[in-house]
């Protein structure tokens, strides 16, 4: 009977084992995120080309500059949170090259929130999007906002995702203990 | 199984009952799921439009709406839904608080995120007002090789920012 016992444990252990190692796979690469803070990128998808070609995604626009930490060189391309007209923004060797229409503003958010700062096309739409923003939140010009991100002390704000390696160990893990619960028998003789 | 001790069957019970509560929830949020799905039908908002989506490549994800209110008075938009047609299911919705104000002939864009079916699909999305009312359009893209869009970005409601060209055009913007 205690073998079965065991049995029973190891085997509910390399279940946890699986599920977790699964969640987190999801969790982490399935599910977009913001490649900057990790939140989900639900409310807004903000376009990022690094010239090796590869897409990157951020959440907010404040998220997108940051970004300056990670890459030294990226296209960012994303739509007025008003209107929709789309905005583009060069960013060459950490030094914000070319900002288009160079009216945009971006709108920081006075709650703190990532999801409520907003990027405006133009002084019209800046002035409706402050409207509807939460108490306490300003505007800043593209330029300002990228200076304000590019600070050497906010690189402390970058998420590092759950890697894959990590997720790979529990797998493997959970693989050698449905073997031992296999083998329970052996090593109780 | 046959010479259990009565300490072990009294565990292994306690297991046997975890596993129905377990399946007991499992049904009871299917329900209420389903019951969400059905309260979808709102009577329709007169002057709202959705004019277009937008919707990003690689990978495929529905990145917002476009909504014009052609006239009368401003509205405000609580939340926008985006349900798979082919299985009538809500697979997305997204509120806004505080609403997002639309005065009359004015495009706006609602920003957000949702995957989309690579393999090609029919959607509908609705968005919701203040009132309870709605808006709605359908957009889909047919199954192709090399991709979801393969050539025929053009007519398959794959809607670009030069909506908002599109619009001034018409005189609404
Ligand atoms: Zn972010
Ligand atoms: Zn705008």
């Amino acid at each position: 009977m205690k073998l079965q016992l065991w049995r029973m444990l190891l085997f509910s252990t390399a279940a946890v084992l699986f599920l977790t190692a699964g969640f987190t796979y999801y969790d982490t690469y399935v599910v977009p995120r913001c490649e900057v803070c990790g939140m989900s990128t639900i409310y807004g998808w903000r376009d990022v080309l690094t010239p090796d070609g590869v897409h990157h995604v951020s959440c907010c626009p404040l998220c997108t500059f940051l970004l300056v930490h990670k890459y030294s060189s990226f296209h960012v391309e994303t739509v007025c949170d008003y209107c929709g007209r789309e905005i583009t923004i060069d960013v060459e060797n950490g030094v914000l090259k070319k900002v288009d229409p160079p009216t945009a503003y971006l709108i920081l958010a006075g709650s703190g929130q990532r999801k409520q700062s907003k990027i405006a096309c133009s002084e019209e739409c800046k002035d409706k999007l402050l409207m509807e923003a939460p108490p306490g939140s300003k505007p800043l010009t593209v330029k300002e906002a990228f200076r304000m991100a590019s600070e050497p002390v906010r690189k402390y704000l970058l998420w590092h995702p759950i890697t894959w390696p990590l997720i790979m160990e529990l797998t493997v893990l959970g693989i050698l203990t449905l073997a031992a619960g296999f083998a329970a028998r052996k090593f109780l003789k | 199984m046959k010479t259990v001790k009565p300490s072990v069957r009294r565990e292994l019970y306690k297991i046997l009952v975890a596993e129905v509560l377990v399946i007991l929830g499992m049904i009871l949020t299917s329900t209420a799921y389903y019951v969400s799905q059905v309260s979808l039908h709102l009577p329709e908002a007169e002057s709202l439009q959705i004019s277009g989506v937008k919707i990003h490549k690689r990978p495929l994800v529905l990145t917002g709406v476009y909504v014009a209110n052609a006239d009368g008075e401003a509205v405000s938009l609580s939340k926008v839904y985006l349900i798979k047609v082919e299985s009538k299911k809500v697979i997305f919705s997204v509120s806004f608080f505080p609403y997002l104000k639309l005065p009359p002939r004015e495009i706006r864009f609602l920003s957000f995120t949702c995957p989309l079916d690579p393999r090609g699909a029919d959607y509908k999305v609705i968005v919701v007002t203040e009132e309870e009312k709605a808006a709605k359009y359908v957009f889909g893209y047919p199954p192709k090789r090399g991709g979801a869009f393969g050539s025929r970005e053009a007519e398959i409601g794959y809607v670009p920012a030069t909506t908002y060209a599109l619009f001034e055009e018409e005189g609404l913007g």
